[in-house]
């Protein structure tokens, strides 16, 4: 079988190790790459190069930073007194683009899934605990993915939350998207968002 | 609802086929492995994504085709078409390029990415000669028929089911390492949380589930049997005792700490709707042990008549019935009853073997004839002569 030449083949074995990119869509971007100069190229490795060198996790949320602190631990205008639990900082980021909250996050990195390894001892849950014991916090809102997993995570740090009687502990609400036209969501939508119905007041 | 078009492309024994139908009886008539269940496969396929023979798609596609694609039109009482359509991947399907390899299934022109879109749109009730095993098999055939039956009328249903099978093989993993690690048994918590919330919500609808099908089939059974035999179904499971929400979820809780100790033990959940199961109960007695044959596969059948009784009374719209040779071993007097009990749907597939005096009557119907992947068009009269 006709082979690649090797630098190319294996810049696209590297490139299949992403997630979400199979071998065609490798072999794309490789070509892409070979086709946009050597300038271009040169940066993109650069870029990728250092990545891990420039980074780090912030020491109170664990978001990525640059500094000791992530800009949003470091903003003096954030309520510090309301967490944010979030699986992983693209939910942080996700939260961050409604420009709705005005809080502070703290960032698990991960979820429990035991058929994964993944158990509370995995999580940036300690850091949580002593975050919520020192801090004077009022609120901490549980904001994991509504999965099995997300949900299980999350009644595990309410149970652990429970022997702090100040702290309010509250779960982000499911129900159908915005904008969106009742007839077109899927039935389980549907039924979940009727089932946590509220009052109007 | 009744279909009025199939189109076939390697599927199963067929290269390719295109049939019509008509509003009402259809009857298919053809000798054994000739592909008559397979048509009625392909359309229990088209209306719920599932094969109700298999869930390994590839056995779907004909022998050493690169896919397959199957074609159907639905339409309902109130007259509106549902158009689907489904790809299945062959054997080979990675090695052409342009084929993907996964199931694509298309409504009214657009993908369908979760088969929960899906549920209910086109209901469709099929009884096969393997539906003995609910009656006669052990309790998972009669799970799976609850299972498949509930969430075709109750959409959440399927959810639940996910979400209870994904917490009982995470709670299960956390009760090894207990038992293998050492690990903290508050580990379990969290899971057993997941686990009562959703098998609250499937005991419930089970429940509910098995009364209206138990009132819907000791009628059907009633009229089957002359009135000589009275069939009663009864939900056994760890929460069928419990009569709401609350004391379910309680019982639940309950039944997870009394056994903790023995699920570490055997590393795996003990208690739980995994483990439910109903009975059937014929004047009285417990017909999986002391059923005849006959009167077992009369019950079965009238479980799958009654199940379109009770889709018909939740849905408000009559199922497409597809039965697989289910007179052929049926006196001719049990054989025309079925055909009255089931006359006032819109659609209604029949398939035999042989066309005995109780289908040859039906003047009224479409019949076709099936030979080696081969199907034409016919009358009573021709069809009787081959």
């Amino acid at each position: 079988m006709l082979q690649y030449a090797r630098p190319l083949q294996r810049v696209i074995e590297e490139l299949q190790r992403l997630p979400g990119i199979g071998p065609k869509s490798a072999q794309r971007l490789a070509f892409y790459i070979l086709r946009s100069g050597p300038e271009a190229a040169r940066a993109l490795g650069e870029a990728i190069g250092s990545l891990p060198n420039g980074i780090g996790r912030c020491q109170v949320c664990h978001n990525y930073t640059e500094g000791e602190l992530c800009p949003i631990c470091d903003d003096p205008a954030r309520d510090r007194t309301t967490i944010c639990v979030v699986a992983e900082v693209s939910d942080l980021m996700a939260l961050e683009r409604s420009g709705e909250y005005r809080g502070s996050y703290h960032v698990l990195a991960g979820v429990l899934s035991p058929l994964e390894g993944i158990g509370p001892g995995d999580l940036n849950i300690d850091s949580l605990l002593d975050r919520v014991s020192q801090d004077g916090i009022r609120e901490v809102i549980l904001a994991t993915s509504p999965s099995v997993e997300g949900d299980a995570t999350a009644e595990h740090i309410r149970q652990l939350l429970q022997q702090y009687p100040g702290v309010v502990v509250t779960r982000i609400a499911l129900g159908l998207p915005v904008g969106a036209d009742l007839d077109y969501q899927d039935q389980v939508t549907i039924a979940r968002a009727l089932s946590g119905r509220r009052e109007m007041q | 609802m009744h279909i009025t078009k199939l189109a076939l492309e390697n599927f199963r024994i067929y290269p390719e086929l295109q049939m019509e139908f008509s509003q009402g009886l259809t009857i298919i008539v053809g000798p054994n492995a000739s592909g008559k269940t397979s048509l009625l496969e392909a359309i229990h396929l088209l209306a719920t994504t599932k094969s109700p023979r298999t869930h390994i798609d590839r056995q779907l596609v004909r022998s050493g085709a690169p896919h397959s694609r199957l074609q159907g039109q639905f339409v309902s009482t109130q007259n509106q078409a549902t158009n689907i359509s489904i790809t299945l991947p062959g054997e080979h399907a990675g090695e052409a390029e342009q084929i993907t390899t996964a199931k694509q299934v298309k409504m009214d022109g657009a993908a369908i990415d979760s088969v929960s879109q899906m549920i209910g749109r086109v209901p469709v009730v099929m009884f096969s000669t393997e539906d003995l095993n609910i009656v006669k098999g052990s309790p998972g055939y009669r799970r799976r028929f609850l299972n498949v039956a509930t969430a075709q009328l109750r959409p959440r249903y399927l959810d639940d089911l996910q979400r209870y099978r994904r917490a009982l093989s995470q709670r299960n993993q956390v009760l090894k390492s207990i038992r293998h690690a050492d690990a903290p048994r508050s580990g379990l918590g969290p899971w057993d949380t997941q686990l009562i919330e959703a098998g609250a919500a499937l005991a419930a609808d089970r429940q509910e589930f098995t009364q209206t099908l138990s009132e819907a089939a000791e009628l059907v059974h009633g009229d089957l049997s002359d009135g000589a035999e009275r069939l009663v179904l009864c939900y056994r499971g760890d929460l069928a005792d419990s009569d709401d929400d609350e004391a379910r979820k309680g019982r639940f809780a309950e039944l997870l700490a009394q056994n903790e100790d023995r699920d570490v033990e055997y590393g795996y959940t003990t208690v739980g709707v995994h483990r439910d199961d109903f009975s059937i109960i014929i004047n009285g007695t417990a017909l999986r042990r002391y059923g005849s044959q006959g009167q077992q596969r009369t019950a079965a059948l009238s479980l799958k008549l009654a199940q379109a009784d009770v889709v018909t009374a939740w849905r408000g719209e009559p199922p497409l019935l597809l039965l697989d040779d289910c007179l052929s071993e049926l006196d001719v007097c049990r054989g025309s009853r079925i055909l009255e009990l089931v006359q006032h749907l819109q659609g209604l597939i029949i398939t035999s073997p042989v066309l005995n005096e109780v289908l040859a009557a039906r003047s009224d119907a479409d019949f076709f004839r099936v030979e080696d992947g081969r199907i034409e068009q016919t009358t009573p009269g021709a069809a009787e002569m081959q």
